[in-house]
């Protein structure tokens, strides 16, 4: 009689909307131009025109972090479809397999895990060129691995229900089963954990954006901003201080709608999962545990 | 059980291959030639008959699948080639450097070991203490604060101002620093874990009957939640074991450490080919001896699994 | 409790010893450090060579001329040329660098090095007396003297292990990728004068600027300048700042549209604010034309902006301002995509501000920031492309101007052909004296303004912090000599 959590109990999801509202809005919308520059007030201070100053170029500081936001939920967005849908098909599928072609998947599903996603990362975005899309993919290529373990375990765990069973002798069809009785349960602990990484993708975009190896340094992502203003942080503290302080409100944001990260949890039956949630968490970490994986000028000042 | 661990073994070694084969087509796969790149770096001309000569140089005018074989062939014989930029042989690269990334890596997991029971118990018993609180401002700093916004920070203070310290120091004392931002970046997720695994404990009925027998509140969840919260932190502890092999290329640059952090960027930005295929490589198999590890410390913690 | 005294033996290691500061050698912190103690090694020999530990047999002097350094002078000899070495030359461990050792050097530098074999080929050395070595090199070579300067030529000896330099100082401890200590070479000219230094490889800018202010470097070379301001607060700090060698310009491809029309590609010249650019770059000068001002040859008058000017050629060109602002053309927008590279953090910096600049005349202009810019400028795939580069590297203007602007050139990226300049070039060949030569390349100067296919934008400015200690160090134009025989600690 195992039962599992509720995968969202006391959590306060009205704030989610409400960040994705704001995400959107910021997207569309911001006071200035995020690239308009003005020479003229470099390093100007909080004004009314300019509630949170401009930077070394004059550009607006604020325009700049609400375009950000937009590229960081864009890229957000494709990061969890991309586990959620990977994970699930694959996972499903090797738990309704048996055999060779279930060894397959799996082996799949754990190399994704054990690549370095950082790295594996970096390598698509210079393939691809940098923007909120390319990172996004490149971000979920390296993250749907653990997606698929967790499924899979949680599917085979529903299978042996005595209910599924029950149901299966009935002479209920094996994709039926699936969708009527595994399914709903699978994606209920998926959402959830991947709620509680919501926090780290967010992060691990920052980190791509601030080595941003061969993209264009100039555009508003909050990673980049770091790594542009990373110079001026005892002159102008102010100007690192916001795009850190917008990733650290995000994420405190994410963790009051969707609950806290907890790491790896140990569910009190499954072995199985637990190495899977396990495995999900080393690949996580792996991917950046804060906004800045590296930061360094790789760029030569030699001829 | 032989057979099982044969097996385990080979699964081991079949996705280190994939993962060799990955390598190879994902770094193939970036744009830019590393000849190219090292020539306009150093002000040469990038001419053709230049770029072929360095590509006869470093093997690459031959057919991709024949490199990957010939590399791979190495690779497992324990030549792994020279470095494009350094010309050095990177296996003696790597032999060098990963020491520095362990120190700076497994040190900063072990400071923040030790803050975490204190902390994780603290807030467990009280989710609205003071120590909770300190424990949620520490995970959100971590995971907000640029390590090496926080690493110049404290370089200042320490090096300019306090003059206590060196910024370029020799010998063990460099490692300091950098092992205490790695600490403060490590504790958050770790003290969480903990303390969710005691919070769930305290909830738990045997544990409310222990008390109502008159049991001291910290000894009974010590001694019935601890086992139970240490199988879920030792879970979190090999996650973090998990990005130490390059996860601490920040601190590395900022405090100069010679660790295999910094070693990486630089060659990401050169396109060091043998390099990113070594790393990538010994990454994945850091990642499962790690996994291996964790699976062992599970068996010996957790008593439904015997 | 065990941990707390972990804890507290933790916080003593903190502690560390300053050292003597009278006896301690000059700390020089940078972002390079050579990978190899062997200059035959990739580009070993030009880190060396800013190290103080390799030379050439010519260098380039301050204002930037070819000179003749371990050679006494070279001379043409039908297809070859011969070589003649000045006299009581010595190596590091003392040996005699005679044209034996001339010639072991050469023939090891080609063999390793392709970076070498692409100056000279596999060349064909006779010895022919202590201090002559005759060199045919397997295709002809037109400036003899600034190939012999290039890097990969730096002279050593090779024993099997080591080797041996011949430069102001040598090597005692290499730690790859930290740090290298030096002593003065005692074989190098007045030995007693120069003091040990150790240069540490510091990667970023901001510790390079910690490391100057807590007193540990003595030279901290190409300071970010963004930690200025505060470096200059300190009065125990000098900081001296020197316009380079190098110099950062704009090429327009004048086979695509709209930068087919002369007219839109003066406009560009015009129309951008240099002022602003240097601004955004925190320091530098106008450009005057190919040259930095430190060339004895370099055109004198900045650029000029002129927006309204800028404004009135566009119109003539056809390109009429739309109620937006936006011009057009028959239906076409006047826009173009400017490609820039991330090896110059600065251009990417004043990108936007060019684009800026840019669209306040009508433009429309996109940036894309390639990592590997020469590949997309040798197949012409660009419209525009930001360029920074060493405007002299043998010391001679001719180079850069055969290079680029020559029609038949494989390096004219603009694809500019011109038959005054080319012709201009042909004389060029001819002449020989330095004031002369200069005047020569002021004339083809403003033959290429006329045409605009390129736009000098700026010559950067670089900085090197000092302490009390390296207060007298002099910067070079340039960082391939960090480190010169004229180095001299202040006790």
């Amino acid at each position: 009689m195992s039962h599992h959590a509720p995968a969202i109990v006391e959590r306060r999801l009205w704030v989610l909307p409400a960040l994705a509202g704001t995400a959107l809005i910021c997207a569309v919308w911001q006071p200035y131009a995020p690239d308009a520059i003005d020479m003229l007030n470099r390093h100007g201070a909080p004004t009314l025109a300019h509630w949170l100053g401009t930077d070394h170029l004059g550009r607006d500081v604020l325009a700049r972090l609400m375009a950000g936001m937009g590229r960081t939920f864009l890229a957000l967005g494709i990061v969890a479809t991309m586990c959620v849908m990977l994970g699930l098909a694959v996972g499903l599928a090797a738990a309704s397999t048996s055999g060779i072609l279930r060894g397959a998947l799996l082996r799949v599903a754990e190399f994704a895990s054990v690549m370095p996603t950082l790295v594996v990362a970096i390598a698509i975005v210079s393939l691809l060129g940098f923007d909120a899309v390319t990172a996004g993919i490149a971000l979920g290529l390296g993250a749907w691995g653990p997606y698929a373990l967790l499924a899979d375990g949680l599917a085979r765990r529903a299978l042996s229900e005595p209910y599924v069973q029950a149901a299966r002798a009935l002479g209920g069809t094996k994709s039926r089963l699936m969708f009527r009785h595994v399914l709903p349960a699978v994606l209920d602990t998926q959402l959830a954990y991947l709620g509680a990484k919501l926090g780290r993708i967010v992060i691990a975009y920052a980190a791509l954006a601030f080595l941003g190896l061969g993209a264009d340094s100039s555009r508003p992502d909050w990673g980049a901003m770091l790594f542009e203003y990373r110079l001026y942080m005892f002159d102008h503290p102010a100007l690192m201080l916001w795009p850190g302080f917008a990733v650290v409100v995000t994420c405190a944001a994410l963790r009051t709608a969707l609950g806290q990260d907890r790491g790896a949890r140990v569910p009190a039956s499954s072995g199985d999962t637990a190495a899977a949630l396990e495995c999900a968490d080393l690949h996580v970490h792996g991917a950046a545990d804060n906004p800045v994986a590296t930061g360094v000028e790789t760029a030569r000042r030699t001829g | 059980m032989p057979r099982a661990a044969i097996a385990e073994g080979l699964r081991a070694l079949l996705l280190l291959w994939l993962a060799s084969l990955a390598a190879f087509a994902v770094v193939r796969a970036m744009p830019a030639d590393p000849a190219v790149l090292s020539l306009v770096a150093f002000g040469q001309a990038a001419d053709p008959d230049t770029v072929a000569a360095l590509h006869r140089e470093w093997g690459l005018d031959q057919a991709l699948p024949l490199q990957y074989a010939a590399w791979l062939g190495d690779f497992l014989t324990g030549d792994w080639r020279r470095s494009f930029k350094t010309g050095a042989p990177i296996l003696d690269e790597f032999a060098k450097r990963l020491p520095v990334s362990l120190i700076v890596g497994f040190g900063g997991l072990f400071v923040a070991l030790l803050a975490v029971g204190p902390l994780a118990r603290g807030a467990a018993k009280r989710p609205n203490g003071w120590a909770a609180r300190v424990l949620d401002a520490a995970t959100l700093g971590a995971q907000a604060i640029p390590a090496f916004w926080l690493g110049c920070l404290l370089l200042w203070f320490f090096a300019v101002e306090l003059r206590v310290i060196d910024v370029l120091g020799e010998g063990p004392a460099r490692y300091v620093l950098p092992i205490l931002i790695v600490a403060f970046t490590g504790l958050g997720p770790l003290a969480q874990v903990y303390r969710a695994g005691l919070a769930e404990v305290s909830r738990a009925d045997y544990f409310r009957t222990a008390l109502a027998k008159g049991a001291d509140p910290d000894t009974a969840l010590e001694a019935q939640g601890g086992r139970y919260a240490r199988l879920g932190l030792s879970a979190a502890l090999t996650a973090e074991a998990g990005w130490v092999v390059g996860g601490t290329a920040v601190v590395e640059v900022v405090f100069g450490l010679p660790g295999l952090g910094t070693f990486l960027v630089d060659s990401i930005a050169m396109r060091d080919y043998f390099v990113l295929q070594a790393y990538i490589v010994v990454a994945a198999a850091w990642m499962l001896a790690i996994a291996f590890v964790a699976a062992g410390a599970r068996h010996l913690l957790d008593p439904r699994l015997r | 409790m065990q941990f707390r005294i972990l804890a507290a033996a933790a916080a003593l290691a903190l502690t560390a010893v300053p050292a003597d500061a009278q006896t301690r050698p000059l700390v020089v912190g940078q972002g390079f450090l050579t990978d190899s103690l062997d200059p035959a090694q990739g580009v070993a020999g030009w880190a060396l060579q800013s190290h103080g530990v390799a030379e050439t047999l010519f260098t380039v002097d301050r204002e930037g001329r070819i000179v003749p350094n371990l050679a006494e002078s070279v001379r043409r000899d039908g297809e070859s040329f011969i070589i003649r070495l000045k006299p009581d030359l010595k190596f590091a461990d003392g040996s005699l660098l005679d044209a034996t050792a001339l010639k072991a050097s050469l023939d090891r530098a080609t063999k390793e090095n392709p970076r070498a074999r692409g100056q000279i080929g596999t060349p064909a050395l006779d010895v022919l007396n202590a201090r002559e070595l005759r060199l045919r090199p397997e295709r002809p070579v037109a400036a003899i003297e600034s190939v012999l300067a290039e890097f990969p030529l730096a002279i050593h000896k090779f024993d099997g292990t080591n080797a041996s330099m011949t430069g102001p100082f040598r090597a005692v401890e290499f730690k790859r990728g930290e740090s290298l200590r030096l002593e003065p070479n005692p074989f190098y000219r007045d030995v007693a004068s120069r003091p040990a230094v150790t240069i540490r490889r510091i990667g970023d800018a901001q510790t390079l600027a910690l490391g100057l202010e807590s007193g540990e470097v003595d030279i901290a070379f190409n300071l970010a300048p963004e930690t200025l301001p505060r470096l200059k607060r300190r009065p125990e700090l000098t900081i001296k700042s020197t316009p380079v060698a190098y110099q950062y310009m704009a090429l327009l491809n004048t086979q695509r549209a709209p930068f087919d029309d002369v007219k839109v590609r003066q406009a560009v010249d015009l129309a951008i604010d240099r002022s602003m650019l240097i601004a955004a770059a925190n320091g530098g000068e106008t450009a005057t034309g190919m040259f930095p001002r430190v060339f004895p040859f370099a055109s004198e008058s900045p650029r000029k902006h002129d927006a309204r000017e800028a404004e009135k050629l566009l119109d003539d060109a056809g390109w009429k301002a739309g109620a937006n602002g936006q011009r057009m053309k028959d239906g076409r927008a006047l826009e173009f995509t400017l490609t820039t590279y991330p090896q110059r953090p600065d251009l990417v910096t004043i990108a936007p501000v060019i684009r800026a600049s840019l669209e306040r005349i009508g433009f429309r202009v996109r940036i894309e920031v390639t990592e590997a810019i020469s590949p997309q400028l040798q197949a012409k795939r660009y419209d525009a492309a930001l360029w920074a580069m060493h405007a002299a590297p043998g010391g001679d203007g001719a180079f850069v101007f055969e290079q680029y602007l020559r029609s038949t050139s494989a390096t004219n990226f603009m694809s500019f052909a011109s038959a005054p300049v080319d012709a201009a070039l042909d004389r060029l060949r001819e002449i020989d004296a330095a004031p002369a030569r200069a005047a020569a390349l002021k004339g083809i100067e403003q033959l290429v303004f006329a045409q605009a296919p390129v736009v000098y934008l700026m010559t950067p400015v670089w900085h090197v912090g000092l302490s009390k200690r390296a207060a007298s160090y002099v910067p070079y134009p340039s960082d391939y000599y960090v480190l010169r025989a004229d180095l001299r600690a202040s006790p």
